[in-house]
């Protein structure tokens, strides 16, 4: 199975793509799905989120014939996802902590109190 | 499930949500169709291959996308968690207590969407109030019958005092009443007194496991509502 993913830190990956350079609805779709394991029907409403609290922006421009909606980042954005990196480093951090550093003291621990 | 049959269903489960969320959803999705058929190599095929290769391709983007409900459902989730939070609509102007009451609704439709869950919460909702009601009056009931039985009593032994006088066993047997209506009523007294503290200790300890089972049920809900769970 996989970690539940958090939807902040959706926003976060979603930013971090958008942070790369203006790009549209599938592609970014495509990219999260190369990270991570992620439903499209999820990420429609992490953009629309963004979009609704001004961290991005869309615009639209003709493509083959028709309108292809690109997503661009705003300051705002950048300064949230500057704000997400920090805070994952911290939680990244904490977890490995947990889950490594004291790794074999912990399940020692833990099979001593879970009789 | 063809193309157009998902995107008609998504619109059809949007459709209390505002127009504009209605359009932006449904051109994501519609605009998602197309880039994944660009992305498809034709190259050497005759029309007819081109053409069901990109039939079969919508096929598997519905199939990978899931039900056209369950995306409506994480669009809903977003959207009411939104208009909870009071951002301001898409005209910039504060989210009217109006917005706010439909998102209520929202996430109270979601709670209950089985069209049978509503009819069926009404009446057992309307048989749990019969009950109380009835088991109030009984209450009533009883506890008048002891002050009765008391009053009685009081009434005996004034009489019986009254009479002391001019004929004395009369009087005696009427306080004798009296004292014995009086016992009764202490007896009964506590007895219902201890009655009324089980059936509200009980009463209480029910609402209680019921309480803690409807959040249980609110909070699967909202899981499976928020739905930002990996595909696995």
């Amino acid at each position: 199975m996989g970690f539940k993913i958090e939807s902040s830190l959706l926003d976060a990956c979603a930013l971090a793509i958008l942070s790369r350079g203006d790009t549209y609805g599938y592609e970014i779709t495509q990219q999260m799905k190369s990270a991570i394991t992620v439903s499209e029907s999820t990420l429609y409403p992490v953009l629309r989120r963004l979009q609704k609290d001004e961290l991005c922006q869309t615009y639209d421009q003709p493509y083959q014939g028709r309108n292809r909606r690109y997503y661009t980042i705003t300051e705002k954005g950048r300064k949230q996802l500057a704000e997400y990196r920090s805070q994952w480093i911290a939680y990244k951090l904490a977890i490995e902590k947990l889950l490594d550093g004291d790794g074999a003291k912990a399940t020692e621990e833990k099979g001593g109190t879970d009789k | 499930m063809t193309r157009s049959e998902f995107i008609q269903d998504l619109r059809n489960e949007l459709r209390k949500l505002p127009p504009e969320e209605i359009v932006a959803a449904t051109q994501f999705y519609e605009e998602y169709f197309d880039d994944v058929l660009e992305s498809l190599d034709a190259s050497g095929m005759t029309e007819e291959e081109a053409q069901q290769l990109r039939e079969e391709t919508e096929q598997k983007i519905v199939e990978e996308i899931g039900s056209p409900k369950a995306a409506a459902k994480q669009i809903r989730t977003e959207y009411a968690t939104r208009i909870l939070e009071g951002e301001p609509a898409a005209g910039g102007e504060k989210v009217s207590v109006g917005h706010k009451i439909s998102a209520v609704w929202w996430v109270i439709i979601g709670i209950c969407s089985a069209p049978v869950s509503i009819p069926l919460a009404i009446a057992i909702g309307c048989a749990a109030i019969g009950i109380i009601v009835s088991a109030l009056s009984i209450m009533i009931s009883v506890y008048c019958g002891i002050i009765a039985a008391a009053v009685a009593g009081i009434a005996f032994i004034a009489a019986g005092c009254a009479a002391i006088g001019t004929a004395g066993t009369t009087a005696v047997m009427l306080i004798g009443f009296g004292l014995i209506s009086i016992a009764v009523a202490a007896a009964a007294g506590v007895g219902a007194f201890i009655g009324t503290r089980e059936l509200i200790r009980w009463l209480a300890r029910v609402a209680r496991r019921l309480n803690e089972k409807r959040k249980m049920k609110k909070y699967e809900n909202m899981r499976g509502g928020a739905g930002y769970e990996n595909a696995q």
